[in-house]
C-alpha cells in the first residue's frame, strides 16, 4: 500500500470555476464524503475511489464545513460501517454518486466491524511556494 | 502582456476518529505524506478545533 493525499485535477478545475465570474453560478454546491478499500497511490488524475465501499456517501452540509485558517477549507463527515469493512481510502465528492472527486486520501488500513464509525476531518490548505 | 502566476501547492491533512461498536475510541492524524499516526484524544481535539 502506498499512502498519500491529493487535491485532484478535477478539484483544482472546480476551484478555478469558482474564481471565474463566468462559470461560478454553474458550480455544484454540494459535498459528500465516501470511503473505500483501495490502496492505490493517490494521483492528481484520480476521478473516483479505487474501490468504494457499499455504504452510501455522507452529505456534508455547510454546517460541517469551516475554515480553520484563512487558507484552509475543512470538510467533516461520518460514515458508519454496515458490515465488516476494510477502509484505507476516503474522498470528498460533489454528488451522492459519481460527481467530481475533489480529494482522495489513502491512509493506514482500518479493519472495521458492523456498527463501527469513522469521522473524517479533512483539511485542504492552499499555499504559495514561499510558505512552509 | 500576459503573466502566468504559479499558484503554489496544496496540502491535505486529515484527522480520523474511529468509534468502535464496543465503545472504544481511537484517534489518528494522517499527515500530508499520507502516513497515519495514532494520537491522543487531546491532540485530536486540538487538531480539529
Amino acid at each position: 500500500m502506498a499512502v498519500g493525499q491529493k487535491w485532484t485535477d478535477a478539484g483544482q478545475a472546480y476551484a478555478i470555476d469558482l474564481l471565474d465570474l463566468n462559470t461560478r453560478a454553474g458550480v455544484a454546491g454540494t459535498y459528500y464524503g465516501a470511503w473505500g478499500s483501495g490502496a492505490t497511490t493517490p494521483a492528481v488524475g484520480d476521478t473516483a475511489l479505487v474501490s468504494e465501499n457499499a455504504e452510501a456517501r455522507t452529505s456534508i452540509p455547510a454546517g460541517s464545513m469551516s475554515q480553520p485558517a484563512a487558507d484552509t477549507v475543512r470538510w467533516v463527515y461520518t460514515i458508519v460501517a454496515t458490515g465488516t469493512r476494510t477502509v484505507q481510502e476516503t474522498g470528498v465528492f460533489s454528488a451522492a454518486a459519481a460527481g467530481i472527486c475533489h480529494v482522495r486520501i489513502v491512509h493506514g488500513s482500518l479493519a472495521l466491524e458492523s456498527g463501527d464509525q469513522v469521522t473524517y476531518t479533512v483539511n485542504l490548505r492552499l499555499k504559495d511556494t514561499s510558505e512552509a | 502582456m500576459s503573466q502566468d502566476t504559479v499558484f503554489g501547492t496544496a496540502e491535505t491533512e486529515t484527522y480520523i476518529e474511529l468509534r468502535k461498536a464496543d465503545g472504544r475510541v481511537l484517534y489518528f492524524r494522517v499527515t500530508p505524506d499520507g502516513v497515519m499516526h495514532s494520537i491522543t484524544a487531546e491532540d485530536y481535539e486540538k487538531g480539529t478545533a
